[in-house]
């Protein structure tokens, strides 16, 4: 049995329940538990599995959560100690926090007070110059059970590792649903963000020890008031994050929180701040090449996060992919659509049709802008337009009722029309009114 | 003494003779056009560097100079190209003539006013994108300090990257290594080099301003009226011949 006990920081600092406190350990070895002030556990099983001990103190190290206040990678030497049993290892661990040398022969040299049994006597204990844990121990039994109670007597047999040290082992939950008081009311959606990095933080050790990454969280606040100016006010607010890749690093999350939380507006000061998980997805894991890897992968985000982001900040309909639609009318012939609903691979291309000969023009003009005339002649600028070719004519539409959607039926006449300011551009004439307009431009 | 001492210094990597500007040590992107490659260094457009191109207010020759190499650049692997704010719409028929996949792009239009701040941050959040091969943005405001951060960004992570500015612009300072003024004479698009890794130049690069579909087309239709005027003239017979615009129709007189 080889036990660590890491030094949790106080509740109020983190403002996280006890028990997700210690969710990060999960990953590594599944006998986790909380006594007093540390986090306890055990890994003899599992450090094989890590690469040895030295492997698995060093990766433990590096994810630990940073003591907030701290540089990142500030972890201590004085914020978590090893030993054979779990009381061995916390009353090292006080040794260490109080800023004292671990003693020569562990356990016998243990201070008295290091273990929590025996604190209420240690007193007493000192009176009768017993100071360790083996001065303790070589007293009679039967007396020390008298004077002292047997709690004290299993206390030290547990932490001598001769009694089991029964422990409420942590658990990991279903669902992702953490609630957490917020240490000052918030009055701006900004100061929302620091309590959700810890939530952040904390889905981060649930997604690990699940080995799972988040497709889509619900973030919510409570608010501190229930009427404001005479209305009525619900008592959550909800904002909604889905990503279309399962992640479990929280960067791309907080960004993503960050970004809709500078959006949003607080009905009120809120007084605490929840997470839930709404759908999770197993991450594969993927397995280390024995080969370097082919190319040079680019670094940077994927795709999705960075479409996620944009649209996150600029709103939905400001990032778009054309999807190809088949029709002649050339404002029909493409449909713009929120890239975050477009389909992964991008829309099917279509096949080239009958008007591949057709000379397009590179910049749509939408809606068409209808032209004013000089005698019978379509004027864009105050100039006239010389028409050079064409006419290319268009109908289609008839089956399209007119309505607010649907122009109906089209008659045009498409020409590429040249003036000496406009450059070269695409005009049709609308053959029902007899007008002119302006579709495209060439250069 | 001098000679081999400078041959030292040539050696290095990064530094060269004045006069071997054209083959820079610098990854570049065919511009599909030869004239103009010939006065790039490295024979194209600056791959990590911001690029910019400047034109008159209501002008777009941008596809005409860029399509080609764009085209060129998505062609292989699966990159995309992220359009910034572009003044009209694209459109896709067009580009897929050219060469340009529609699923490829991606067009961000961000809210306007703020001297193009939002335009710049979408911009620099797409040059850190892996999957995106190509940006091509219209800042029409943007400040020399965000312009230097694009390039910035632009170097560090080796994307092609234009800025489309107006001309107006061309006696302002820029971080840009490559500076192009276009201007269009008739039919011919006149490319400026204002300031490049090099020599500066005189002469300005000559490019046809039309696309060959759009030149075939009204090749066509002109040989079609001078035919028209000859058979009307009683000079020569018409002779009928399969064109492209065999289908269409004359412009009834205008």
């Amino acid at each position: 049995m080889h036990w660590l006990a890491w030094h949790l920081p106080p509740a109020v600092d983190a403002g996280l329940p006890a028990g997700a406190q210690g969710w990060w350990a999960l990953r590594f070895t599944p006998c986790v538990a909380l006594l007093d002030e540390a986090l306890l556990f055990e890994v003899s099983g599992t450090e094989r599995l890590w690469g040895g001990r030295g492997a698995l103190r060093a990766l433990l190290r590096q994810q630990a959560p940073q003591p907030s206040g701290d540089g990142p990678g500030d972890l201590g030497d004085e914020d978590w100690a090893e030993a054979p049993t779990a009381l061995q290892a916390l009353a090292l661990l006080r040794l260490r926090r109080a800023g004292r040398p671990a003693p020569r022969r562990v356990p016998h040299d243990l201070p008295v007070a290091t273990l929590t049994a025996l604190r209420p006597h240690a007193g007493a204990l000192q009176h009768l110059g017993c100071r360790t844990w083996g001065a303790l121990r070589a007293l009679p039994r039967a007396g020390v059970a008298r004077r002292f109670g047997a709690a004290s007597l299993e206390a030290l047999d547990q932490g001598w590792g001769d009694r089991p040290l029964p422990l409420d082992w942590i658990v990991l939950p279903e669902r992702f649903d953490l609630e957490v008081e917020l240490p000052a009311r918030a009055e701006t959606a900004d100061a929302l963000l620091w309590a959700g990095q810890r939530l952040l933080d904390a889905l981060q050790g649930w997604l690990r020890a699940r080995h799972q990454g988040v497709l889509a969280l619900e973030v919510a606040w409570h608010h501190d008031l229930r009427r404001i100016d005479g209305v009525d006010l619900p008592a959550w607010q909800r904002l909604e994050l889905r990503t279309a890749q399962a992640v479990q690093g929280t960067a791309h999350l907080r960004r993503l929180l960050a970004e809709r939380l500078a959006r949003q507006r607080l009905a009120a000061p809120a007084d605490r701040l929840a997470l839930r998980s709404l759908q999770t997805a197993a991450l594969p894991q993927d397995s280390a090449s024995l080969l370097p890897p082919q190319g040079q992968a680019q670094p940077g985000e994927p795709w999705h996060q960075l479409v996620e982001r944009l649209s996150a900040r600029l709103g939905p309909q400001c990032v778009q992919v054309p999807e190809p639609v088949q029709d002649h009318r050339p404002e029909r012939m493409q449909r713009w659509q929120p890239a975050l609903q477009a389909p992964a691979g991008g829309a099917p291309a279509l096949p080239e049709g009958a008007q591949a000969g057709t000379p397009w023009p590179a910049w749509l003009v939408r809606p068409p802008r209808p032209l004013a005339l000089q005698g019978d002649r379509p004027c864009l600028r105050g100039q006239p337009l010389r028409l050079l070719a064409g006419p290319q004519r268009v109908e289609a539409g008839w089956w399209e009722a007119p309505g607010e959607a649907e122009e109906g039926l089209a008659q045009r006449d498409y020409f590429v029309a040249h003036g000496p300011e406009a450059g070269w551009v695409w005009v049709f004439r609308d053959r029902a009114t007899g007008g002119w307009f302006l579709q495209g431009v060439y250069a | 003494m001098a000679a081999p001492s400078l041959s030292c210094v040539t050696a290095l990597p990064g530094v060269w003779r004045g006069q071997a500007w054209a083959d820079a040590q610098q990854r570049t992107v065919d511009t599909g056009h030869a004239a103009l490659n010939a006065q790039l260094p490295g024979g194209g457009w600056p791959l990590g560097a911001l690029s910019e191109v400047l034109q008159p207010p209501q002008a777009h020759h941008e596809w005409t100079l860029l399509a080609p190499a764009l085209a060129a650049h998505l062609s292989g692997g699966a990159g995309r190209a992220v359009l910034v704010a572009p003044p009209l719409e694209p459109f896709a028929p067009a580009l897929r003539q050219a060469g340009i996949a529609a699923q490829r792009l991606c067009c961000v239009h961000p809210a306007p006013g703020g001297r193009d701040a939002g335009a710049a941050w979408a911009c620099e959040q797409a040059l850190r994108c892996a999957d995106v091969r190509a940006v091509l943005a219209w800042l029409p405001q943007a400040s020399a300090a965000m312009l230097r951060r694009l390039q910035l960004a632009a170097a560090q992570h080796q994307r092609l990257l234009w800025v489309v500015r107006p001309e107006g612009m061309r006696q302002q300072a820029s971080p840009a290594p490559l500076r192009l003024w276009l201007q269009a004479r008739g039919d011919v698009l006149q490319v400026h080099v204002l300031k490049r890794r090099g020599p500066p130049l005189e002469q300005p690069v000559a490019l046809p301003a039309r696309g060959e579909r759009l030149a075939a087309a009204l090749q066509a239709q002109a040989w079609r009226r001078q035919q028209a005027q000859m058979a009307a003239w009683g000079m020569a017979p018409p002779r009928e011949e399969s064109h492209a615009l065999a289908g269409l129709a004359l412009a009834a007189g205008r």
